[in-house]
């Protein structure tokens, strides 16, 4: 028992008087050793494009791909000496330079070919940048800057590296440190001697000091994991009619469209046959249908005569669309004159109202509008009740287009203006036509 | 009795060859905490400890030992141009770690009469360092070539008006928002939502958003222990904002400050 104890307690004594020598003696000889190791460098940072780890299924480009990482490295000289070498090694483990032991992140690589600027304002000369293998074949983490003319750092040295691709995702772990070692050499043959092209070995700090080293420092970095954002938002449509001309977004004071056309006589309206007489009603269009839309126009009566009826059931329309149908307008001349009867409509280009957004564009037989010599005049007095084109009339099974955009719109608002006159011999009664509006996007 | 003192030989001897690395350790790491002024290193002051660590790779199953018999001081000392680490079990290497704790953010459908919102998380710890900032990166939600528009000056949520935006701080109306916290307490962790002004760059107020790709939305001016943040989304639509499934990635690109 008692030389156990003897034993134990002689080394605590030798163990606190070394230690002491240790302490004391020791900041002389580390910094001495300080001063031959070059300088620390300051302002060291290192900021990339992109954090995100590479080898991710779900982006194989852009942000969150972890691929073609721009690296922007700021640091600035501790020592006023030039330099022609300048290292930028990836380390997984440590940022410490003259750590032998470096473990290249797992899919990290500066590219064989690395793309690399340099700003010249404080570092002049021509700078030749390379890579070299440093943690298994095909894997470049050391990236070389050489120039065969060493120039002194006059400020904050920046260099500007495209192409990276960031480690690969450790997936125990959402975020991952991996650590960049800085070098500058006095010439670039001493750095290709300090890190030579296939050793994967990094050099101990003596070497680096034989191989003139100037100045040093290690940043860390971290990849993360990307935040994905997602949202949804619904294709909508919404089309109304109003008998009253609306001055409200979203048809919030659209009136029922019912339209009397006729002279007022009485209190009630009458087509003569010595006037023409007119009516609107109108339309608004909210849709963010993103590369436009169509408004179409469908008569209910199956007139052969296109107009309006009286008896729907006879098949036959008493007041026929005007200009017999035509698909070109043209004025519209009281009965009495010709002897016919005859209803048409018109179209105007469509605006915004209240807060709205957009426009629209009447199809232009629609529009009354004259082309005299090539040039289009608008004519207010001109009118037609196409039933007779191909495929665009108000007959076809899909109507005949009115408007049409190429953009959005919120509140868009048409009048379409109709016009009736009535002949001699046109019977008494009450004459309808009921027309369906049909909106269709372009999403 | 012979193999009792076997052992304790071996005990002695073992125990001069770790005084004997720890006044040789320091001198193969030169590299240490330096300023234009000054440079402190690894030095100890007290009774004792023992390093040996150096060297040990534990991807190979060594084992290595910290131990001390006694420190001065702990903690972290620092000025405007210099800081130090106390105490014997500290480590040479600075270090970044940033993680993503919540990386999903799906906000749902949105009509212009609603706002979608959403939130997700990171944290960020720095040793070593002199601060750190934190820079958002990627664009607005994205339907084909067609992004939502981005609220580059710091607004309000509102229905029915296309924004983007986010901030780094507790919101009255999105569940899950909250400010930065310290971790284990602000003492330790002092990474804070950016405030600032001059730039613009403002994460802080509560109910006022921003996005713009590259700002920095986070910082800490020192060393610190973990800081998470929460990023708290909104998202609005108008009337004319093409329908489909708009999707953005994100990421947090942290630079430590040396």
């Amino acid at each position: 028992m008692k030389l156990h104890r003897t034993l134990v307690q002689r080394p605590l004594v030798a163990l606190t008087a070394l230690a002491l020598v240790a302490g004391s003696a020791v900041p002389s000889m580390l910094l001495s050793t300080a001063g031959a190791a070059g300088a620390q460098m300051l302002n060291r940072q290192i900021q990339v494009s992109d954090s995100s780890p590479s080898g991710n299924a779900n982006f194989t480009t852009g942000i969150g791909s972890g691929t073609n990482v721009e690296y922007k490295i700021n640091f600035t000289s501790s020592s006023p000496a030039t330099i022609g070498g300048i290292v930028v090694d990836i380390c997984s483990n440590t940022p410490i330079v003259g750590d032998s032991t470096c473990l290249a992140p797992g899919g990290f690589d500066w590219s064989a070919t690395p793309s690399v600027s340099v700003n010249g304002a404080t570092l002049g000369g021509t700078w030749t940048a390379a890579s070299a293998v440093g943690g298994g074949t095909g894997v470049y983490p050391v990236l070389k800057l050489s120039n065969a003319t060493p120039v002194a750092p006059t400020g904050l040295v920046t260099l500007t590296v495209t192409g990276v691709t960031n480690p690969t995702q450790n997936v125990a772990v959402t975020g991952q440190s991996y650590y960049a070692r800085i070098t500058t050499f006095a010439t670039s043959a001493d750095m290709d001697t300090a890190y030579p092209a296939t050793n994967d070995t990094r050099a101990s700090m003596a070497t680096l000091e034989t191989n003139n080293l100037v100045d040093y420092g290690g940043v860390a970095l971290s990849t993360t994991t990307p935040i994905t954002v997602t949202a949804k938002v619904m294709e909508t449509m919404m089309l109304c009619t109003s008998g009253t001309v609306m001055a409200a977004t979203g048809c919030t004071d659209a009136s029922t469209p019912s339209v009397n056309i006729g002279e007022d006589y009485n209190g009630t309206k009458v087509l003569r046959d010595d006037a023409i007489s007119t009516a609107s009603a109108w339309s608004m269009i909210s849709t963010n249908a993103s590369t436009g839309y169509g408004i179409w126009i469908r008569g209910r009566n199956t007139c052969p005569e296109g107009g309006m009826t009286k008896v729907a059931s006879t098949n036959v329309c008493e007041i026929p669309a005007a200009h017999s149908g035509a698909g070109v307008a043209g004025p519209l001349v009281i009965g009495r004159t010709t002897g016919n009867a005859a209803f048409g409509m018109r179209v105007e280009d469509g605006a915004f109202v209240g807060t709205g957004i957009g426009t629209n564009t009447a199809v232009e037989k629609w529009t009354g509008d004259d082309t005299i010599n090539g040039t289009i005049i608008a004519n207010t007095s001109n009118y037609l009740m196409d039933t007779t084109s191909g495929n665009d009339n108000i007959n076809y099974v899909y109507g005949s287009q009115v408007v049409d955009s190429t953009g959005q719109a919120n509140s868009v608002q048409n009048e379409y203006f109709f016009a009736a006159t009535a002949s001699p011999t046109t019977p008494a009664g009450i004459y309808t036509q009921t027309f369906s509006l049909i909106a269709s996007g372009r999403f | 009795m012979w193999s009792n003192k076997y052992r304790q030989a071996r005990v002695v001897s073992w125990t001069l060859s770790a005084i004997l690395l720890l006044s040789f350790a320091p001198l193969a790491t030169a590299q240490q905490a330096t300023s234009p002024k000054y440079q402190v290193n690894e030095v100890f002051f007290g009774t004792g400890g023992v390093d040996t660590c150096e060297g040990v790779n534990p991807a190979e199953n060594d084992y290595c030992a910290l131990m001390t018999a006694g420190e001065l001081t702990i903690g972290n000392t620092k000025s405007d141009q210099y800081q130090a680490y106390g105490g014997f079990n500290t480590t040479r290497q600075p270090s970044l770690e940033v993680a993503v704790l919540k990386s999903d953010v799906d906000m749902g459908l949105i009509k212009p009469d609603t706002t979608g919102v959403g939130t997700a998380e990171f944290q960020v710890k720095a040793y070593l360092a002199s601060g750190y900032n934190i820079q958002i990166a990627g664009t607005p939600p994205m339907n084909g070539t067609r992004s939502v528009a981005a609220m580059g000056t710091r607004g309000v949520s509102q229905k029915g008006v296309e924004q983007f935006g986010m901030n780094l701080t507790q919101n009255t109306f999105i569940a899950g928002s909250a400010n930065p916290s310290q971790d284990p307490d602000n003492t330790f962790a002092f990474g804070f939502a950016n405030n600032d002004t001059a730039t613009g760059m403002v994460y802080n107020v509560a109910d006022e958003f921003r996005y713009v790709n590259g700002d920095i939305i986070a910082r800490s001016e020192s060393s610190t222990s973990y800081t998470k943040y929460t990023i708290s989304y909104i998202m609005n639509v108008s009337s004319v904002t093409p329908g489909g499934s708009y999707k953005t990635s994100h990421t947090v690109v942290a630079m430590a400050k040396y």
